[in-house]
């Protein structure tokens, strides 16, 4: 059995692979892959003790103690190690080919960043070799309305390989960032370089002039309007929740009262003081994707927005039972997302809620529990296979399983 | 924690104070007791007794006697760990580098920041003694110090003044590697010239005496020269494992004895360090991912593993502005993914940094004799969920969890709204 968890499994799935690509169906009984796990902890909080899981196709089709294996069938021997879903980054910036931020416009709803991600770029290797099999990109924070975001596969030869999902939430950002350097209109100046909004006032009157116009546009017929203006139509009729980035409590209060203005479903995103409004997000079910976890003095991107840091907010979230992912802090950090995790464990937050910030809760703030984020039949396996306990940094990520591909994380 | 003092409090004083008067004059004995003791060089002590006088841990070991005047602290089923020693570390005061790439003369004695934030953070996560060092940008940076991470000014905190020499064999974005080298064996050859002089060695460092030479002259080569006499090590900082290979060249050839502050990319070199039997303090960042140029595969390299498979015997460092070395603590953690037993990595952060630095017949383990510098810890280390509690420097406490005031404010706050 040892060998099976080898360096020459690989080839030989690959290869089974091709030939269920070459045979596009004629045949039928293509062996699966068969992980026998001491451990399964299944993402919801159910942990299975001596369980396998069966894979075909790319998907899970069983999971479960006492599954008939049928002889000559390899077995990916797993009995000492604990298996978990792979990780989901509810939020990052990387890959991106270029700029991630159309500075064209700061209303750019319609903006989609498929046609700038680069499928070869490190940071997607670094994600599986740490972990994180899906990641949710949206464009930068430099507009109000910066477009809709991507959920992506983190390994993949082009992009529509990789994609999970597109379109799925509008981003939006509160604060400082769209309105930083933006030089206001002055006679004789040359108008082309003006960006609107100068300060917090200028992006919550854009978010409201936008939003408004096309509330006056309801009796108009979808093939009237842009691309842009369809993207708001969605947002405004409940079907493209906004992804909010808002750090300081006075953008988190300016996105309650948007919220009750327009009735759009939000998730915010940073929530650096989400900690001072936990029931008012509880009450009105607001998601938040928090991070990162690990915000001290001195950090780059500490104090930017005045906002008050508590290490506590993950533990308080949790505690509220506020549905929450978490999120790294740089560009290319997308491999610390579990040292996140970690980190707010040591900071007093269970490890199965910190599995599930990572896996499930990530995966329904995202709108794609049906494919991905726990270990059940139906889903793709993407699985993770720990030398024990993930949330402890001595347990080393020994095999990652990506639709089924059986990986070395380690090299 | 249960305090009793073995020294009853008697009715008559008068006639206690006349028998007692010369025990008192005698240093008060404490004694230290919890259910394990990780000694780093002694392994582990079950019910274990610490004995301390005058700062210094006077005798260890499993239920020990206790002397009838000793002051008893029980910590109960906690765990007590040496103080872990930062083994280089470029903080502790508000600027790192010079703007002049060779000033050997500089000691960061005369810059540290005895009230700056990075001996608090340090403090709390169980580091007693941090080496603070100019920073890398320099080619010849000054003088490192070994302080403890608590003291209300420089001179409370020494342990070892001057305990190393920081170089960088790197070159500068207004410099390349072989101008760097070229100046640092200037500034050798100058110093090894200025040695030759009759009385260079006569006198005390940078004290001027009348003598063949003007005292600028003695201000200038006597930080090197000391180096070169092997009053302390150099600190050499390398990048890639070329610098490795040319640093230890340069220090063969002009005999002073290194210890190689590693860049991430020095894995490379790990047979190389292997066979000579290299000091080397890994970089903070323990993962590792490279980038291969042609191929554009992305590799992810364990450094800790890679060297402890060579059987390299490294000191680890951490780095608190990034999540992913924020601790020593954190950072032998990691480095039990990469291979290291528990002892092992206990060693990297405590006992091989003291080598290191020369300072291991004074810290670095618990060992009769030492200094009492030691951390409790609620459980067993290297657990994510374990905290350190109480910290003892000198064989006093100086630091306690449950009254630390700014981690309760920055971490354990509770909601307003």
């Amino acid at each position: 059995m040892k060998s099976v968890l080898g360096q020459n499994l690989s080839p030989r799935l690959c290869s089974l692979f091709l030939l269920l690509v070459l045979s596009a169906g004629f045949l039928s009984g293509q062996a699966p892959l068969i992980i026998r796990a001491g451990t399964i902890q299944v993402g919801d909080g159910r942990i299975l003790k001596d369980a396998f899981i069966v894979i075909e196709a790319g998907k899970i089709t069983f999971v479960g103690p006492g599954y008939q294996v049928k002889k000559g069938v390899d077995i990916l021997d797993c009995r000492d190690k604990v298996v978990v879903p792979g990780f989901i980054a509810a939020a990052a910036q990387m890959a991106v080919v270029g700029q991630a931020n159309e500075e064209g416009s700061e209303i750019t709803p319609g903006m989609n960043l498929m046609y700038s991600i680069n499928p070869r770029a490190a940071d997607f290797e670094k994600a599986w070799k740490s972990g994180v099999t899906a990641v949710f990109l949206a464009p930068g924070s430099r507009n109000v309305f910066s477009g809709t975001g991507t959920i992506l596969k983190t390994r993949g030869q082009t992009p529509q390989d990789m994609l999970v999902r597109d379109q799925v939430q509008l981003k939006v950002t509160l604060g400082r960032e769209p309105a930083e350097g933006n030089t206001s209109p002055r006679p004789f100046a040359f108008d082309l370089s003006i960006r609107r909004p100068q300060n917090r006032m200028g992006v919550v009157y854009i978010i409201r002039n936008e939003l408004t116009k096309l509330q006056n546009k309801s009796l108009v017929p979808d093939s009237e309007l842009t691309p842009d203006e369809l993207i708001l139509r969605g947002v405004l009729r409940g079907k493209i929740p906004l992804r909010i980035k808002a750090r300081a409590y006075l953008d988190i209060e300016t996105a309650f009262r948007l919220m009750d203005e327009f009735g759009f479903r939000w998730i915010l995103e940073d929530g650096v003081e989400a900690w001072k409004y936990l029931d008012e997000l509880k009450k009105r079910n607001v998601p938040v994707i928090y991070g990162p976890v690990y915000n001290l003095r001195g950090r780059p991107d500490f104090d930017r927005e005045n906002d008050t840091y508590l290490g506590q907010t993950p533990l308080l979230l949790a505690e509220k039972g506020i549905t929450f992912a978490l999120k790294t802090s740089r560009e290319s950090s997308i491999g610390r997302l579990r040292e996140e995790a970690i980190f707010a464990v040591e900071l007093g937050l269970a490890k199965d809620r910190a599995l599930r910030a990572l896996t499930i809760d990530a995966a329904k703030i995202l709108g794609v529990e049906d494919r991905l984020g726990s270990i059940q039949a139906g889903k793709d396996a993407d699985l993770l296979v720990f030398e024990g306990d993930p949330f402890e940094p001595p347990s080393r990520l020994v095999r990652v399983i990506m639709s089924g591909v059986v990986l070395d994380p380690q090299k | 924690m249960r305090i009793k003092r073995g020294f009853s409090r008697c009715g008559a004083w008068g006639l206690a104070l006349i028998v007692c008067l010369p025990l008192l004059a005698q240093p008060q004995v404490v004694a230290v007791k919890a259910k394990k003791l990780y000694t780093a060089t002694g392994g582990i002590v079950e019910n274990g007794v610490i004995l301390i006088q005058d700062g210094k841990i006077l005798n260890l070991g499993s239920g020990l006697e206790i002397p009838w005047n000793a002051t008893t602290i029980d910590y109960g089923k906690k765990v007590v760990i040496p103080g872990l020693v930062e083994a280089h570390a470029a903080r502790g005061y508000d600027a790192a580098n010079e703007t002049n790439p060779l000033t050997p003369f500089v000691s960061v004695r005369d810059s540290i920041d005895t009230s700056h934030d990075d001996f608090r953070t340090a403090l709390k996560s169980g580091v007693t003694a941090i080496h603070i060092m100019p920073g890398h940008s320099t080619i010849l940076g000054g003088l490192g110090s070994l302080v403890k991470t608590v003291g209300l000014v420089v001179e409370d905190m020494l342990i070892i003044p001057d305990s190393g020499m920081k170089l960088s064999v790197v070159g500068t974005p207004s410099q390349t590697r072989m101008g760097v080298m070229a100046q640092l064996r200037r500034y050798f050859n100058e110093t090894k010239d200025y040695m030759e002089k009759p009385d260079a060695s006569a006198g005390e460092r940078t004290v001027s005496t009348p003598g063949s030479f003007r005292s600028s002259e003695r201000v200038k080569y006597e930080a090197v020269a000391d180096l070169f006499r092997g009053r302390y090590r150099a600190f050499v900082y390398c990048e890639t494992s070329s610098d490795l290979h040319r640093a230890y060249d340069l220090g063969k050839k002009y005999g002073y004895d290194s210890v190689f502050i590693l860049g991430p990319e020095c894995y490379k070199a790990a047979d190389f360090i292997a066979a000579n039997k290299l000091k080397v303090i890994l970089d903070p960042g323990l993962v590792y991912f490279e980038r291969d140029p042609l191929t554009e595969e992305t590799r992810r390299i364990d450094v800790a593993r890679v060297f402890h498979e060579k059987g390299v015997v490294f000191a680890l460092q951490s780095n608190p502005l990034e999540i992913h070395s924020r601790s020593l603590l954190y950072q032998a953690m990691q480095a039990m993914a990469g291979g290291l037993s528990a002892e092992e990595a206990l060693e990297a952060v405590t006992i091989v940094p003291a080598r290191f630095l020369g300072a291991d017949g004074l810290l670095g383990s618990l060992e009769k004799g030492k200094l009492a510098h030691f951390a409790v810890l609620d459980d067993e280390p290297f657990k994510v969920s374990t905290k350190v509690e109480f910290v003892y420097i000198d064989g006093k406490p100086v630091y306690e969890r449950d009254k630390d005031e700014e981690l309760k404010k920055l971490m354990e706050g509770k909601p307003i709204k």
